[in-house]
């Protein structure tokens, strides 16, 4: 037999269980993040193929007017870390500038007369018998002008 | 059925009579835990919430469940030094939640000041999934009678022996432990229709596990990894073995014996996905515990002294 206490939380108790439940539910099927600790969870879901090239990781470049690509580190020059300088390096990828302009700002600053950003992956393909090397690949180069109209 | 019978049935469900020890040792495990990732691992120490304030202002959008604090807070941005404040805090009241003393407010404000620090550090963009399941996790600690029993509480308390708090039941005892299952639940469902959906209906082709394996082995250095990236029908049998396993784990929720059968793989797929891709998910490795019935296992040890039909009682109830 259930005691005072117990029975006269169960109704609180359960619409909290219905609650969560319900709430993990609906965001389980949503691509948000925005209601955390109640997630969908995507890892590792996209499909890749045959001879698709792998991005074991991205890297950022400063091209200044003599020609020398510096390389922009995602903790030392950034400060944003890893999964940040992978996110900002997939949409500069696809000239999402106007999105990270306060990055490509962080960028010019630290470069005041550079010519271009230059976005790269890293060199590797999936083959069915494992990763092979593949050629380097520019995935985007984003002019000075284009950097300034961003920045503005 | 009635209204009624479906209220019976969600209250037999999810309020038996069930051992408070189960709930203890899930509290210990969890927080012990946690305690030993804030204490342990660089991830998730002191210095980590200096770093996200060299982030730009635009990084930090309060995320909606941060939101009331910061209203409450009259609109004030939380600054490293007072989360770092915080932190220390969530330090003692872990640790007394850890060891039960004065276990309902420890409890509770371990999972405040734990949720709080996530939500704020989460705010700056960078989204992780690990942290959700511990932090619903001890939320559900806190909201039942986690420090009933294996606590400093029940020592003072002195209203029950040593033996008869082990073999202490409650009617709320139960609920955290099957509404985390359940989150287990609907976490894989949801990894599950992601790979569907996300994959475009392509995503168990042996391939993708390969580029995964190769991608994060080199990324992180897995040479464990990296080497079964070689191997296409091994990796298209892992890739369809996990989403029959995502897909169907919930049964083991609705059938609890087959949790013999799920519990062990699941376990095995979590330890695995570290080797291979070093996914630190030692959160759900932990939490992984709460599907352990602890005292049917005690009993069985014949480590907790009861009659033969008490015996039985205890065993069907942690087992449910």
């Amino acid at each position: 037999m259930a005691s005072k206490r117990a029975l006269t939380a169960y109704p609180l108790v359960s619409i909290f269980i219905f609650a969560v439940l319900a709430a993990q539910i609906v965001s389980g099927f949503r691509r948000t993040y925005q209601w955390w600790p109640f997630l969908s969870y995507p890892m590792y879901a996209s499909s890749h193929f045959d001879q698709e090239r792998i991005d074991v990781s991205y890297s950022i470049y400063a091209v200044t007017p003599d020609g020398t690509r510096h390389y922009l580190d995602p903790d030392m020059d950034l400060g944003i870390g890893f999964w940040r300088y992978g996110r900002l390096a997939r949409q500069l990828g696809v000239n999402h500038l106007k999105s990270n302009a306060h990055s490509l700002e962080e960028i010019r600053s630290r470069y005041p007369n550079l010519l271009r950003v230059e976005v790269e992956d890293y060199p590797m393909m999936i083959t069915r018998d494992g990763p092979k090397a593949a050629p380097r690949l520019v995935t985007n180069i984003i002019p000075r002008d284009a950097i300034d109209e961003a920045v503005k | 059925m009635t209204l009624r019978g479906v209220i019976e049935r969600w209250d037999r469900y999810w309020f038996p009579n069930a051992p408070l020890l189960d709930l203890a040792m899930l509290r210990i495990i969890a927080v012990g835990a946690q305690l030993g990732l804030m204490l342990l691992d660089p991830r998730y120490q002191l210095f980590r919430l200096t770093e996200a304030t060299k982030l730009l202002d635009s990084y930090y959008k309060p995320l909606p469940f941060l939101r009331p604090i910061v209203f409450a807070l009259g609109g004030h941005k939380i600054t490293a030094h007072e989360i770092q404040g915080l932190y220390i805090l969530a330090l003692i009241f872990g640790f007394c939640a850890l060891i039960g003393l004065f276990s309902r407010y420890a409890m509770f404000l371990f999972a405040f000041s734990y949720a709080i620090i996530q939500l704020w550090l989460l705010s700056f963009g960078d989204i992780h999934h690990p942290e959700a399941a511990m932090t619903v996790a001890l939320i559900f600690l806190a909201l039942s009678p986690s420090g009933a029993v294996l606590s400093v509480d029940a020592m003072l308390r002195k209203q029950q022996s040593l033996k008869e708090q082990l073999l202490a039941t409650d009617h709320l005892a139960k609920w955290p432990i099957l509404l985390l299952q359940w989150f287990f639940g609907l976490m894989y469902i949801s990894a599950f229709w992601a790979k569907l959906w996300v994959g475009n209906f392509h995503w168990a082709n042996g391939f993708t596990l390969q580029y995964y394996l190769a991608e994060d082995g080199m990324r992180w250095h897995s040479l464990l990894g990296v080497w079964m990236s070689q191997y296409y029908w091994l990796s298209l049998f892992g890739q369809w073995a996990v989403l029959l396993f995502q897909a169907t784990f919930f049964l083991s929720l609705l059938f609890p014996r087959l949790k013999w059968f799920y519990v062990p793989i699941g376990m095995a797929m979590h330890i695995g996905i570290y080797l291979m891709f070093k996914a630190p998910f030692f959160q759900w490795v932990a939490l992984y515990f709460v599907f352990i019935p602890w005292t049917a296992v005690f009993v069985f040890l014949g480590w907790l002294p009861a009659d033969q039909a008490r015996r039985s009682q205890l065993i069907r109830a942690s087992a449910a």
